[in-house]
């Protein structure tokens, strides 16, 4: 009956409760969207820099740079010589360095050309096939074998440029699907990857293809040694934390290439990120502190025109506590109530992000982080508001007099 | 069963009340009659336990009222003594089947269906038990508010003006109700009232005056 009375009072006057839950709603959802994004952005950042120290790759934003070579979300800055990356290669400081041969894609998926020590960074696994191990074989991400509905054994043709369209087809250098990986949750889902040679292969052909046209000949044989090989990017793990120090200048300095450390990067993307979330989280707590001043504001003045019946409730033996906890309870209802509506849009708006936005959905972004304890904190919060709103006409609703209400009525 | 001794009561030093003792069971209905400022309501109030009085006892079968605790009289209130109100106030989101189950609710008993159907029936209100209270006429707001106070079967039921707005017919009508009712349930029933046009129906009377 307790429920009862709390539902139907507050569907009785639907106009200010509706009110209440939209903007209670609307404030949570921001808030838990805005915090589950943050939070998965920078899960996601974090395990897709794995061990990299440094990026080198050709002058210019070392942002852009970062961005391009370790999450495949900006256009590289362009490409550098494979012998002036070999001499960092092969500087005693570095551990590991990998190549990073990209610029074409195939239908909106990047391909990649590099080594095998790039799989073994991600820790990749071959769920089916093989790794390549000639020129134009490849392996494949998991959502782009999803995706593209790949199978093992089937050829396709990369266009130039990363975008989606297909307006620069390499024809005649069919790629030939030989493996498709486990999915990883890291951007290697998203990769079609390929030995550097293939993409040597595909543009030095491509450019002695545009030049022997000219001249009515073709001749594929001496492609690989007429113009000089380039890659786009270097990922670099350092053998001791000294060389972070040394090595960026060096390369930035010494030589015509730009080496840009990714976690000072990322930490400068988010902290200008940061500010964007910061801001929008100030809104939406505006939001709800809004909404709590028209829980405060609907319950405070149906008081006048329920001081009868909550005095009838008291004389019909209804406990001051009992009448306290009913005004109480209504707010809190109204607080919970937006608190699960905009927990479901957040979730609804993290399943659109999840499929429809280009950056998103590199990011993961998934109904799953949504049950974090930061949630259960936001529900807390909310609940604070619906009660703190609720106290004082609860107070006053517990401290009536009976007598006097009803004697005046 | 109500038996009072001389109870005192007051408000200001102004404004004190001193009223006569009183006694009535289920077979001698007491009617408590007097103008405007003689204490009628304050008097009701009294014996329903919304208000304690300065000096004097109020036995409602066998107990104190004026010894017991504000939360004890909530509780007892509750559980043995209903009041119908001149203007039967109802709780306008509930339906008026669940405005009389409410009752029952807030004094800690259980009541069925069924015996709201049963009271509603005796009370010609059955057709109006899924309606909201402000759909209903005054007459059948005062019949409601009657079947609200007795479906706890009250040991004393309080009647404060019940026929004050009623015209000849109906407030012939509702005394007999009341008296039959009250009769039925075995409750002590006190009406207080400025309308003497009640005084024919009753044997066991009081007049209070203003002093």
């Amino acid at each position: 009956m307790l429920i009862k009375i709390i539902t139907q009072n507050l569907l009785h006057r639907w106009g200010a409760t509706l009110l209440s839950i939209i903007l209670l709603c609307s404030g949570v959802a921001i808030i838990s969207l805005v915090m589950t994004t943050q939070k998965q952005v920078a899960q996601k950042m974090d395990n897709d820099l794995k061990d990299i120290d440094l990026v080198v790759g050709a002058k210019g934003s070392p942002l852009q740079l970062v961005l391009s070579a370790v999450y495949h979300i900006d256009a590289p800055t362009g490409n550098i010589k494979m012998s002036d990356a070999e001499k960092i290669m092969k500087n005693p400081m570095i551990e590991q360095a990998i190549p990073l041969a990209y610029g074409d894609s195939y239908e909106g998926y990047r391909i990649v050309g590099t080594d095998s020590n790039y799989l073994a960074k991600y820790n990749a696994v071959i769920q089916k096939g093989r790794l390549f191990t000639e020129p134009m074989e490849v392996v494949l991400g998991s959502e782009v074998a999803t995706k593209k509905k790949l199978k093992i054994g089937n050829f396709f043709i990369g266009s130039h440029g990363l975008g989606s369209e297909e307006a620069h087809l390499h024809k005649g250098y069919n790629y030939k699907v030989t493996g498709i990986l486990e999915p990883t949750h890291t951007v290697l889902d998203h990769l079609i990857i390929t030995p550097v040679a293939s993409v040597w292969l595909v543009h030095q052909s491509h450019e002695e293809h545009d030049h022997h046209d000219e001249n009515n000949h073709h001749d594929h044989d001496n492609t690989h040694t007429e113009t000089e090989q380039e890659i786009t990017a270097l990922l670099l793990k350092f053998r001791a934390p000294a060389a972070q120090i040394t090595m960026p200048g060096f390369i930035n300095q010494q030589t015509n290439m730009q080496a840009a450390s990714p976690v000072l990067e990322i930490n400068r993307l988010m902290g200008l990120m940061g500010a964007g979330f910061t801001a929008l989280q100030a809104i939406a707590g505006m939001l709800m502190l809004i909404a709590g001043l028209s829980v405060f504001i609907s319950l405070y003045s149906r008081l006048a025109e329920r001081k009868y019946e909550m005095a009838l409730a008291r004389s019909m033996g209804c406990s001051r506590i009992k009448l306290f906890t009913i005004v109480l309870l209504e707010g809190l209802f109204i607080c919970v109530a937006g608190f699960v509506v905009g927990i479901t849009l957040s979730a609804a708006g993290s399943i659109w992000l999840d499929s429809n936005a280009v950056f998103a959905n590199r990011l993961d972004v998934g109904v799953s982080a949504l049950l974090s304890g930061d949630i259960l904190l936001l529900f807390f919060v909310t609940s604070g508001i619906g009660l703190a709103a609720a106290m004082i006409p609860s107070l006053k609703a517990y401290h009536i007099n009976i007598s006097k209400t009803l004697a005046g009525a | 069963m109500l038996e009072t001794s001389e109870i005192q009561f007051a408000y200001t030093k102004e404004t004190s009340f001193r009223f006569p003792p009183v006694y009535c069971d289920y077979e001698n209905p007491l009617l408590i009659t007097g103008k405007s400022g003689s204490g009628k309501t304050t008097f009701l109030h009294l014996l329903a336990g919304l208000l304690k009085p300065g000096s004097g006892n109020i036995l409602v079968n066998g107990t104190n009222v004026r010894l017991l605790s504000a939360a004890g009289r909530d509780r007892f209130r509750g559980k043995y003594i209903s009041v119908i109100y001149q203007q039967p106030h109802f709780m306008q989101a509930l339906s008026v089947a669940d405005n009389i189950a409410v009752s029952a609710y807030f004094s800690g008993k259980k009541v069925t269906a069924r015996a709201i159907g049963t009271l509603a029936a005796k009370l010609a209100v059955s057709g109006l038990l899924q309606k909201k209270p402000a759909a209903l006429s005054l007459g059948e707001q005062q019949r409601v508010g009657i079947a609200r106070a007795l479906i706890n079967e009250p040991v004393l039921l309080l009647a404060d003006e019940p026929t004050s707005s009623l015209d000849d017919d109906n407030c012939e009508k509702v005394v007999g109700l009341l008296k039959a009712q009250s009769s039925d349930a075995k409750t002590s029933l006190v009406i207080v009232t400025h309308d003497y046009r009640v005084k024919q129906y009753f044997s066991n009377n009081l007049d209070l005056h203003v002093d």
